[in-house]
């Protein structure tokens, strides 16, 4: 049973992953501002049932009401005024300094406490086709926007990001930059009406925020709303951080920042949603290939920590470009380090199966560093896999035990077609579209049609993978033909096995996911009306992989 | 400006409609904030691609806003954006033949196209079926990491309520998690 602690676990997974999207709220906000406020006149406010909740109800809606009486003479709109004004600038050029540089691609980021300035210069402007584009240096990094495609090139570590996202323009930057200009009434703000001033001939109205050690000054256009300088400041332990920033309108658009390209690197990184994200694991395989060239390892297994705690979004099993050695990710993915568990469950059991791994529970959670197994071509499953457990003062030992075995008889009769042979569950529809993939207690989980190998060995591994080593596990006695093993002479791709060989051997549409002992009444039902297969409850002994911590 | 009840300094959703209603663009910005992660997590769920479900979260909350003047029972805003999310992304996910894509994110797992993890999106799944009460105190806590008494006073509940439904949607979540987790 999943602890509380784990739920708590699952949820911070999630959050991390969501992200914190600060620039939604701004760009809603930036689209509201526009539009027609959603009711005109009096609020329907409900006085009756705020009074109801006593004294602090009622100072409630006098508070209501009080907003009414003095909601014109308030700086709220100055937000909505400055981006209807932005909407029409051709240009927008911004020049500055920050102390913070944001990088898209964080990961080799310099020092995180270095409050010096860097020059800002940024200009933001649309194509011929209307489409947004931007070209912004913030002291080594350079951002190009193009549409929704992102090139981030990070001269100091001579490193190229590229990344596929929604398309941001001046307005996106200015919304997310004032977010304090959209949430005046946030609890905590302090503001100041800093007055008008005259300056290179124009008037300017200015605005103070102060939110405890953190002071934004806005200073605006009196006549025409388009913000002229921003300045922020953010005092921590004696260090003060933040930027300042002048803005400029209508210039013309140099030709160099029109049409810059970055510099061609090797350290190309790819962002999430980008057409080529596989090609930096493949990169970074490449890399490890011509290190080891120069440096070969001694022995056939080897351990290899990663320069920058790098991460990857894409990584699988790979063999470095000139064949000689198998690189095997010891990482799960940008987020999550490997841990035990995983690493038997999806690096390790692949190569023998997954029913047959113990893990205790208390070590399943320890976590892997990020690093890269290697070995050369070859190399036994046992050994590189001891090798990294003996890396964490563990070991794998074999034991004999008995295990619970369902054995599969056939009745003999004809098996359906394939095709007519659908998991126990439907698929579900949302809106009239068949939404395949959700995971549920005997709905399919491959979306292909399977034969019936495929099908014993899935049920096999979803009733598995707690690595307990104490589920049932089908024993395939059917007597029905089993396709011949896959024969990488005739067949060189695993795709070309399965349209040639195995599609004779389809059973069933999909396989069931049949996880956990509440579907296996389904799984059982399941066989016997749809291949009249029936089990038989047998205790039979059985090689179990016991992890454990070394003696 | 408003408190409600004497513990936490937190608006109620009906107080910030008022607002939004009576002019207070302001207020709009923080029932966005309050929900913006459960929305997009909502359309991710459905859309499967990360960029997708921010602009159809981005959708959901404009086409709220015009139309916030018909929300019955202005208490209720978390279910009825999340209502409003959910067929925004069911439209989108129709008009760019998401179906495939899922179809075909699922049967290659390594392809995240931005997602969230399996477990993730799994996890997702679950919150989904929850009743529609608890999924709102689910994302205010998880998500936005909403005190009891906060989402009390957002959601305009007593305490004692909120707790058990905390707890029942716990509940259900373990119950599923631990039948069908498998990694």
């Amino acid at each position: 049973m999943t602890s509380f602690r784990s739920l708590d676990e699952r949820f911070d997974q999630l959050v991390r992953e969501l992200g914190d999207n600060a620039e939604l709220s701004a760009r809603v906000m930036r689209a509201v501002a526009t539009r027609p406020r959603p009711a005109a006149g009096l609020p329907r406010t409900d006085y009756r049932r705020i009074a109801r909740r006593g004294m602090f109800g009622l100072l409630a809606a006098m508070a209501v009401a009080l907003l009414l009486v003095v909601l014109p003479s308030r700086p709220d709109s100055l937000y909505a005024r400055a981006v209807t004004a932005l909407d029409d600038a051709e240009t927008v050029h911004v020049t500055g300094w920050t102390t913070r540089i944001v990088r898209k691609w964080p990961l080799e980021e310099s020092r995180k406490d270095d409050v010096r300035k860097h020059a800002v210069e940024a200009w933001y402007w649309r194509d011929g086709d209307g489409a947004p584009r931007s070209h912004e240096i913030f002291g080594p990094v350079i951002q190009v926007r193009n549409g929704g495609e992102l090139r981030e090139y990070q001269q100091d570590v001579d490193l190229l990001y590229l990344q596929r996202g929604s398309a941001k323009d001046k307005l996106e930057r200015f919304a997310a930059l004032a977010g304090y200009l959209q949430a005046l009434d946030r609890d905590g703000i302090r503001k100041e009406e800093l007055g008008t001033r005259e300056e290179n001939g124009r008037t300017m109205r200015g605005l103070k925020l102060i939110e405890g050690r953190r002071t934004e000054e806005y200073w605006f256009d009196a006549q025409s709303n388009l913000p002229v300088r921003y300045v922020r400041s953010v005092q921590d332990d004696g260090a003060v951080s933040g930027f300042e920033l002048q803005f400029a309108y209508n210039h013309a658009l140099p030709q160099a920042v029109a049409h810059y390209v970055p510099p061609e690197t090797r350290n190309v990184r790819y962002g999430s949603g980008h057409k080529d994200i596989q090609l930096a694991w493949r990169q970074h395989v490449q890399e490890i290939g011509i290190r080891l060239r120069d440096e070969p390892i001694e022995g056939r297994v080897a351990l290899l920590s990663r320069k920058d705690v790098k991460t990857f979004a894409h990584q699988w099993l790979l063999r470095t470009p000139e064949g000689a050695y198998w690189v095997m990710p010891l990482d799960l993915d940008q987020y999550e380090p490997l841990s035990l568990k995983n690493f038997v469950n999806l690096r390790v059991a692949g190569f023998t199966s997954h029913e047959c791994w113990r893990v205790p529970v208390d070590l399943q959670d320890i976590e892997f560093r990020r690093e890269d197994l290697v070995f050369t071509e070859g190399t036994p499953w046992e050994q590189w896999t001891q090798y990294v457990l003996n890396r964490y003062g563990l070991e794998y030992v074999d034991v004999v035990a008995e295990r619970t075995c369902w054995v599969a008889r056939h009745d003999g009769s004809q098996l359906k077609p394939w095709q007519e042979v659908k998991p126990p569950v439907p698929y579900v529809i949302e809106g009239g579209v068949e939404k395949k993939g959700i995971v549920k207690p005997g709905i399919g989980q491959k979306l292909v049609p399977v034969t019936m190998s495929e099908l014993f060995s899935d049920f096999n591994r979803n009733q598995s993978g707690r690595l307990t080593a104490d589920s049932p596990i089908i024993v395939d006695e059917t007597g029905l033909p089993r396709p011949p093993a896959w024969d990488k002479k005739l067949y060189p791709s695993y795709q070309q096995y399965r349209d040639q060989i195995l599609e004779k051997y389809f059973v069933a549409t999909d396989s069931p996911w049949v996880a956990g002992e509440e579907s296996r009444p389904m799984a059982w039902e399941w066989y016997r009306k749809e291949f009249g297969i029936s089990f038989t409850e047998e205790r039979r002994p059985m090689t179990i992989h016991v992890v454990r911590r070394k003696e | 400006l408003i408190r409600v009840g004497s513990a936490p300094a937190v608006q109620g959703d009906s107080e910030l409609v008022e607002l939004v209603l009576a002019g207070q663009l302001e207020a709009f910005g923080l029932l966005v904030g309050r929900y913006q992660r459960l929305v997009r997590a909502a359309a991710l769920r459905i859309v499967r691609d990360s960029h997708l479900a921010e602009d159809v979260a981005q959708e959901a909350f404009v086409a709220a806003f015009e139309s916030l003047s018909s929300l019955r029972g202005p208490a209720r805003f978390g279910p009825w954006v999340l209502g409003i999310a959910r067929r925004q992304a069911a439209r989108a996910a129709r008009r760019r033949g998401r179906a495939q894509a899922v179809a075909a994110a699922v049967s290659a797992p390594c392809e995240r196209n931005g997602l969230p993890s399996p477990a993730s999106m799994q996890l997702l799944e679950f919150i989904e079926r929850l009743p529609e009460h608890e999924r709102v105190l689910v994302g205010l806590r998880h998500f936005e990491g909403c005190s009891v008494a906060e989402m009390a006073a957002i959601t305009e509940r007593p305490i004692g309520t909120i707790t058990k439904q905390l707890s029942r949607a716990h509940e259900r979540l373990r119950k599923w998690l631990s039948v069908e987790e498998f990694a």
